[in-house]
């Protein structure tokens, strides 16, 4: 329709004046953008100074990083010879746990075997023991 | 007096720099001094209006730069990037104050001194676009000056405002049609003519 098409050329005529303008306008913001003056510069430079001063020298140690959860306990056991200890400990307590079964199976002359096997093997034996209060 | 040797440190990119800096190279300092100085200064006034203000938060958001250097990760953020950043929320700390104590106290930007007709209309175009920016929601006003003043693509203005890049076109759409709405009256008084 005509009114329309007269209508939207003027929209459009008005919205490329628009974006013209704007555009016109970023560019001459750009142009001028403020400049720091010596005095700004000279204060920036003696914060940069000052900071970097409190920087630990190339090849110092920094301070102690921060530890996790798992160095703490680590140490608490007492490091790597505290854990070799402890795997000792462990080793020798499994060690422990297998041992007694044939450690009773020779006291009593059973089978090595702390098993139900071994249970079976009392026969008569068994109800007697449990009558001690043994088994 | 000897020859200067070629500075390459100018050749170094921020990153470069910076880390450079964090061991220790003063050389490294005054580079970055000189090219950041600039940027961050013309983004604050940009975001402020107001050119004391501009300075203050130029060099709080370069002093935060320089504090951090020794833990800056390689390869995470461009260092105008993370700039941009400080600087915008530096600049949101300070319009919160200042609507809190007057809210009329806004600052009109400074006129020059200018002698030519020709650089009297300039200043006033660029005087009146800050008005005008001025005026505008904060995160647009944001997001329009990073595109279309500083001229950043839209994936680091996201990066830098923290949204996506939808939101950013959106952003910079609403705040371009507040600005030719603000300057529309102005047009003939800054010289722009319909044809």
């Amino acid at each position: 329709m005509k009114m329309t098409d007269t209508g939207d050329r003027q929209r459009n005529t008005a919205h490329d004046m628009g974006e013209a303008m704007l555009e016109d306008m970023f560019a001459a913001a750009k142009r001028h953008a403020p400049q720091p003056d010596s005095a700004m510069m000279a204060r920036i430079q003696a914060d940069a100074e000052a900071v970097q001063l409190g920087f630990p020298a190339p090849g110092v140690l920094q301070s102690a990083p921060r530890r996790g959860v798992f160095e703490g306990v680590f140490e608490m056991l007492g490091g790597w010879a505290g854990l070799g200890g402890l795997a000792t400990a462990s080793a020798f307590g499994l060690w422990l746990g297998i041992s007694p079964v044939m450690g009773v199976g020779d006291s009593f002359g059973l089978p090595a075997l702390g098993s139900s096997a071994a249970l079976d093997s009392l026969g008569d034996d068994y109800e007697y023991l449990a009558a001690l209060g043994e088994f | 007096m000897m020859d200067m040797p070629l500075d390459r440190t100018l050749e170094l990119d921020d990153e470069a720099l910076l880390l450079q800096f964090a061991r220790g190279d003063a050389r490294a300092a005054e580079v970055l001094t000189a090219r950041l100085t600039p940027v961050v200064l013309a983004h604050a006034y940009r975001l402020l209006g107001d050119r004391a203000e501009a300075e203050d938060v130029a060099q709080e958001s370069l002093l935060k730069l320089w504090r951090i250097a020794p833990e800056w990760r390689r390869g995470e953020a461009k260092v105008t990037t993370w700039l941009y950043r400080v600087v915008a929320n530096a600049a949101t700390d300070r319009l919160r104050k200042r609507r809190m104590v007057d809210i009329a106290s806004v600052a009109e930007p400074e006129d020059g001194a200018p002698s030519a007709l020709e650089r009297m209309q300039e200043r006033a175009r660029v005087d009146a676009l800050q008005a005008a920016l001025n005026g505008l929601p904060e995160r647009q006003r944001q997001a329009v000056v990073l595109r279309h003043i500083e001229g950043l693509a839209n994936p680091e203005i996201g990066e830098i405002m923290d949204v996506k890049v939808e939101a950013v076109e959106s952003l910079v759409a609403r705040g371009k049609r507040a600005l030719k709405a603000a300057l529309e009256g102005r047009k003939e008084e800054l010289g722009y003519e319909d044809d």
